[in-house]
């Protein structure tokens, strides 16, 4: 029985002639060709730049839909940014999610009257220059210098972590945070260290695990993280009694 | 490493940043971004919305660009911004007329006419706009994110290489296509459920979408083609089953009504089939993962409750957290024991997930403990044991789930560690599974609390009672396989009480 067809308003819906991944493919290479109008044409033809507005005006109740136009406007320049200039991005739609949805978080955050306290995650995700009285900079610059003392610390904890797969994985991470990258999957990881994914998976949990009671030994949680370390360890044992 | 950094709190605030940010890149977002493409496919931008939105994309491409002196972007755009805007949004094709769509159209049937099914279906307090009506059955399509299937599906592509189609799917759920791992005849009961409707017809209407995909009611489509092609059925038990009664999702339904709907009639129990534990568990581990993606900052334990707390409404299990936990629980180790079969034993992967899916409830038990001599603990702590026990669970050597309890005294206990790595040697079924009881009862033997408890009474009461047992009742009264049981444990103890007569002094008989 054939099915019936149904008459409905006009709207910008595409048509499927490539699968979104195509697309995305055919939009990294515009970029990487310093092509924008080709890279946005690209990203067009699939539905991720309309999913990427309803999905981020759906889960952010306090910015308007313009809001959310800006945070995905933000996240294709960040994008741009990042493969005209030879990063390598894995999963696109993995990067622009998380670039638009942090930039979202941030805008309510602002809305809510909260202050946006770790800049240099920002200049981080979007490659966006921040400016500033000398004050300002001096403290960014103090910022930067403890960011990369920090690194340096996190990596030469790494040797202790025991299993190889944990190390190799952990420091596949820190590598990715160094140079800046914003989205790092696991199949990525997977690919580069010859893992399954479902290693992968797990050695971030346990790398993670083990890295935060090593720093907890060491005194280089906060407060903050220490109170978190503490209670998820009593959590689990109560549960697990 | 010393602990300067005690006296440091901008290093611990850095550090602080780092990790938080080593989370948040290597989140997973798969799921997330899968759901951003059906966002925008169900929900496109308008025209006016697109046009806004590629402006103000070129807009900031521009002021970046002129910032990094990127001079071949800025001229690529610069010129003439709107015509390029226009050229983006003419490249989207078909844009002008009526979009058409599939759509199943429900028919009368029986002078049953369709229209709204009335009171309105509500789940979870959300009321979902349905009409009722008939459809030919063999129009409505298995829906393909049945996560039922989810292990079937995945295992036919990984070996036909494509995706199954309508009838292929349906073949999967009524067992007629055997696949690796499977071991059950009628996986999915579909031949009984068959001959239920044969006779009573179909009780509950199954949902569909707009399109003719089934959100609920898999079973009973597949049961309802099993009449159709099986010469069991009669003319009549056949013509029953060409329509079916159907409630169908209204043109205004959202993704949030589909979910709706799908979690309240497959997570509940209502006397049907239920997705088995591992399929709900791997889809409340998979909330949890898209939960965790989306927090900008690691989530402190009040939130990570509050979270799990939404997990379990959304699940409808509940307003606390502890199936959740459970679940998590689960998973976790259900992944470890997959990666080491597929991946250290390079096992069918498909098989190792059938198996996993098979023995889920165990993991449950092999979870708990995260104190010495407990399950988990003894099982982290030991990746030997944890591997010998990774393989009797798969060659089906534990009778029950309660066995795996005593895994934490087994492993304190040489003999009785020897026992289960005999267990694992053994070719037959039986004999792994009896060395297994015989590593549980050597194991619970040795343990002081359990056993010294009226030790001396019940053996003076067990030996007045055989001795003055008539020999006749070896034959005629106690069963062989009592009999068996008897010989066997006396076997095991007899070294046992040899070793402590010798030892003090006594001897031996």
């Amino acid at each position: 029985m054939p099915k019936e067809e149904a008459e409905e308003p006009n709207v910008a819906g595409p048509e499927i002639t490539e699968t979104p991944a195509a697309a995305l493919e055919r939009a990294r290479e515009a970029a990487a060709n310093r092509d924008p109008e080709g890279m946005a044409t690209a990203l067009y033809a699939s539905p991720i730049l309309d999913g990427l507005v309803r999905r981020i005006d759906q889960r952010y109740h306090r910015l308007q839909l313009e809001d959310a136009q800006d945070a995905v406007a933000e996240a294709v320049e960040a994008l741009y940014a990042a493969v005209s200039q030879g990063r390598r991005i894995f999963s696109l739609g993995g990067y622009l999610w998380k670039v638009a949805s942090r930039k979202a978080f941030d805008m309510d955050r602002r809305a809510r009257g909260e202050t946006i306290v770790d800049e240099t995650k920002l200049e981080a995700l979007a490659g966006a220059a921040a400016e500033g009285t000398d004050a300002d900079i001096a403290a960014q610059e103090r910022r930067a210098e403890q960011r990369e003392k920090a690194l340096k610390t996190a990596r030469a904890l790494l040797p202790q972590l025991g299993q190889k797969n944990l190390r190799q994985v952990m420091g596949y991470i820190f590598d990715a945070l160094e140079a800046g990258e914003v989205d790092v999957p696991g199949q990525e990881i997977a690919d580069a260290l010859g893992l399954s994914l479902g290693t992968v998976h797990t050695s971030l949990s346990r790398g993670f695990r083990r890295l935060e009671r090593l720093a907890r030994e060491k005194g280089l949680l906060t407060a903050e993280f220490r109170e978190l370390a503490t209670e998820l360890s009593e959590t689990e044992d109560e549960q697990h009694d | 490493m010393d602990n300067v950094a005690k006296q440091s709190p901008d290093l611990q605030d850095a550090f602080d940043g780092v990790m938080r940010q080593a989370y948040e890149i290597s989140a997973e977002v798969g799921a997330e971004v899968e759901a951003v493409l059906e966002a925008g496919t169900a929900h496109p931008l308008s025209l006016d919305e697109a046009r806004a939105l590629i402006k103000k994309v070129f807009t900031i491409i521009v002021q970046r660009a002129e910032e990094r002196g990127d001079r071949e972007t800025v001229s690529a755009l610069a010129p003439d911004l709107d015509a390029a805007v226009d050229r983006v949004l003419k490249s989207r094709t078909p844009q002008v007329g009526p979009r058409k769509s599939q759509r199943l159209e429900l028919k009368s049937h029986n002078g049953i006419d369709p229209g709204p099914v009335r009171p309105t279906p509500h789940y979870y307090g959300r009321a979902v706009p349905m009409n009722g009506g008939f459809v030919n059955t063999r129009d409505i399509t298995l829906w393909e994110q049945n996560i039922r299937l989810d292990i079937h599906l995945d295992q036919f592509r990984r070996t036909y290489g494509r995706e199954p189609d309508a009838q292929e799917r349906l073949d999967i759920m009524g067992s007629k296509l055997q696949l690796p791992g499977i071991t059950g005849d009628d996986e999915f009961a579909i031949a009984d459920l068959a001959r239920s409707i044969a006779a009573n017809g179909v009780q509950r209407p199954p949902v569909i979408d707009l399109d003719g995909t089934l959100l609920d009611g898999n079973r009973r489509l597949a049961a309802c083609n099993y009449i159709l092609e099986n010469d069991e059925f009669d003319a009549t038990q056949k013509q029953r089953a060409e329509h079916v009664f159907v409630w169908q999702l209204s043109e205004h339904a959202t993704d949030e009504d589909r979910h709706t709907v799908v979690v309240a009639l497959n997570f509940e129990s209502d006397h049907k089939e239920p997705w088995p534990h591992y399929v709900k568990a791997r889809k409340v581990f998979e909330e949890w993962q898209a939960l965790l993606a989306l927090e900008t900052e690691v989530p402190n334990a009040r939130r990570q409750a509050q979270m799990k707390r939404e997990v379990s409404l959304r699940f409808a299990l509940g307003p606390e957290t502890t199936v959740v936990n459970r679940y998590l629980r689960m998973v976790e180790w259900a992944d470890a024991f997959e990666t080491y079969h597929v991946i250290d034993k390079k096992r069918d992967e498909y098989v190792v997930k059938h198996n996993a899916s098979e023995h889920f409830e165990y993991f449950d038990e092999l979870s708990k403990g995260a104190r010495p001599g407990s399950v988990a603990y003894t099982l982290i702590q030991d990746d030997a044991y944890k591997h010998l026990v990774f393989d009797l669970l798969l060659e089906g050597k534990f009778k029950r789930w309660d066995q795996i309890r005593k895994l934490g005294k087994i492993a304190t206990n040489a003999d009785a560690r020897k026992y289960l790595m005999e267990a694992r040697a053994a070719s037959e079924l039986e004999d792994g599974q009896d060395l297994v009881d015989d590593a549980i009862t050597v194991a619970t033997q040795a343990d002081p609390k359990k056993r010294e408890v009226g030790a001396n009474s019940r053996i003076e009461s067990f030996v007045d009672w055989l001795e003055q047992l008539p020999v006749k009742s070896f034959r005629d009264v106690i069963e062989p396989e009592n009999l068996k049981k008897l010989l066997h444990a006396l076997a095991l103890v007899e070294k046992h009480v040899k070793s402590s007569l010798k030892d003090a002094g006594a001897p031996s008989g």
